[in-house]
């Protein structure tokens, strides 16, 4: 086949569509369907050439880690944990270095090495930018081969592009950048507990034998067997407990290590959309076939959100049930998450910052004046006095105006501090938007003021400000 | 000669030292994910907890976030009030210290976090 080295007018017509397309797939909250999602997922495990894959679901992302974490410590701990010294001196001595590095290392390794590598693409972000993939990587030379240079900006400029620009810069990445480890300590308890159940109920219930006994190949399943019928019951038991009641610190804290770990393999699903926008509009435009083996993972961005693969078992996520944008595209709501899933894990997001939860569940009229002087982010206050507005805060507060001076006001409010509480209002020069900063409070005009909070750097010796 | 970025405040001084970091960014703000970031030929180096900045060329300090930062790099000039951004600053090749503004508190004062 020859190049294509320029696109036909029909073809050019249809990129937006494609665009389009992918943007509402990108973007969509729709319920996934479970049964199409699997069907999918098995496909991209068998053009991987790996073997059908258990599936587990989660209700976020978040979850998506618990259970993977959840898993992985389960079987841990049910080898490590010492409850019956006698059969665990047999069993560790014998099996657990086994189990630990041959089976979970082996799934691990394999994982890292066969899965994420196949089956998930350049998806162009800190986290995976690293991902070699074999299946696409031949789809993309192939698609270099064939595609002239030109047609492929056109493509890549109109459609990923743009998709890119709404889908993944946008919401996939605040979800990414937000810090699991914080959440995990505002939340780790009551979240944790909250998985528990559905975890326990999901594995145990439903598959939690066969979990044990398919997760991985054969090895595992003799090993596996072998630690079950030694170990039993007893242990089983004990693990539940200490699942259950993560009051001990040393789990948490490998919780909290396996967590880390398995936020870098997961695939994105319904956020890749920005590549396989391009890819489905090669396949069914172009007639490139080579895209046909995408054609799994185009079908799984319909009906799944982010997911870790692994070998033998993939937990995949459901879709958020809410998904709020501002007009330039970046997470916001207000008096609600701006990204929310079915297990209660969301963001509050004010026009893309984040904010805390007292701010986020309420609408900003209900935002009380006096938060701007507990609120130890600077960004925060600034969108609070954005919320709630200046001139009311200073009612608020009965703050008193001890001096102007150009764009700057020096206030002081008595009663609500240790000693009287200085503020500095100051205009960012770039955006307009108002800022308060607290100064000691023996300061008494706005020009001494500034100069505190620059390190003794006058306003008028700064050549450029922004 | 000084700099104000937001809250990055960048003073020009005689000479660097310090143990050198691996990145260009001089802030990061939790809440919005925007950095501060130097793009072009320069080093960063960090003394009793004081960040310096070696210029070897004349550099640029964008605002943003990584696709905010590739816009602007490519040229585009960003509506920062919608976009809630500041403007870069060119900075010519020199040694500079680079302070985070601070804010009051009873028990002394902290670096102003965004």
């Amino acid at each position: 086949m020859s190049q294509i080295e320029e696109l036909t007018a029909a073809q050019e017509q249809k990129l937006e569509a494609y665009r389009d397309k992918w943007i509402k797939i990108g973007l969509s909250t729709e319920p996934v369907n479970k049964e199409d999602a699997e069907r999918a997922l098995k496909d991209v495990y068998s053009v991987a050439n790996l073997k059908e894959p258990m599936i587990l679901w989660a209700r976020s992302p978040m979850e998506c880690l618990y259970m993977g974490a959840f898993l992985k410590i389960t079987i841990k701990e049910s080898v490590n944990k010492k409850v019956d010294e006698q059969v665990l001196n047999r069993v560790v001595g014998r099996v657990r270095k086994q189990v630990w590095n041959q089976v979970w290392n082996q799934v691990v390794g394999q994982v890292s090495n066969q899965v994420r590598g196949q089956v998930l693409n350049q998806v162009g972000d800190k986290v995976l930018n690293q991902v070699v993939d074999k299946v696409l990587n031949q789809v993309g030379d192939k698609v270099l081969n064939q595609v002239g240079g030109r047609v492929l900006n056109q493509v890549v400029g109109r459609v990923r592009k743009q998709v890119g620009g709404q889908v993944s810069n946008q919401v996939r990445s605040q979800v990414e950048n937000h810090s699991w480890l914080r959440v995990w300590n505002q939340v780790g308890d009551k979240v944790w507990n909250q998985v528990r159940g559905q975890v326990l109920n999901q594995v145990r219930g439903r598959v939690w034998n066969q979990v044990l006994n398919q997760v991985g190949d054969k090895v595992w399943n003799q090993v596996w067997d072998q630690v079950r019928s030694q170990v039993g019951n007893n242990v089983m038991n004990q693990v539940k407990d200490q699942i259950e009641s993560p009051v001990n610190t040393q789990t948490y804290k490998q919780i909290k290590t396996i967590m880390q770990d398995l936020n870098n393999w997961f695939c994105f699903g319904q956020h890749d959309a920005d590549y396989l926008s391009c890819y489905e509009f090669f396949k069914d435009e172009c007639g490139l076939e080579v895209c046909n083996k995408l054609e799994p993972m185009m079908r799984l961005a319909k009906n799944c959100h982010w997911f870790i693969p692994f070998e033998g078992l993939a937990i995949l996520s459901e879709k958020p049930i809410q998904l709020n944008l501002d007009a330039e595209g970046r997470l916001h709501a207000e008096g609600r998450m701006a990204i929310e899933y079915a297990d209660g894990f969301g963001l509050y997001r004010w026009h893309g910052t984040n904010i805390p939860k007292h701010m986020g569940e309420i609408k900003p009229e209900l935002w009380k004046s006096e938060w701007i002087i507990t609120e130890k982010n600077a960004e925060v206050r600034r969108i609070l006095i954005q919320g709630i507005g200046y001139a009311k805060i200073a009612r608020d507060l009965k703050a008193k105006s001890v001096n102007v001076w150009k764009e700057y006001e020096l206030l002081r409010i008595e009663d609500v501090d240790v000693e009287p509480i200085m503020l500095i209002k100051m205009t960012c020069p770039s955006t307009g938007l108002l800022h308060a900063h607290r100064v000691p409070p023996d300061i008494t005009t706005c020009r001494e003021a500034i100069k505190w909070c620059n390190w003794g750097v006058d306003k008028e010796e700064f050549i450029v400000e922004r | 000669m000084k700099y104000r970025q937001g809250d990055v405040v960048i003073k020009k001084i005689d000479s660097v030292n310090g143990q050198k970091r691996q990145d260009l960014i001089l802030a990061y703000g939790e809440v919005t994910g925007h950095r501060h970031e130097v793009i072009g030929k320069a080093e960063t180096y960090i003394k009793d907890g004081v960040l310096y900045l070696k210029a070897e060329k004349e550099v640029t300090l964008y605002h943003g976030n990584t696709s905010q930062i590739e816009r602007q790099v490519k040229g585009e000039v960003l509506n920062y009030q919608t976009e809630d951004v500041h403007g870069p600053i060119t900075l010519p090749a020199g040694d500079y210290e680079i302070r985070i503004q601070r804010e009051y508190e009873p028990e002394g004062w902290r670096y102003v976090a965004d």
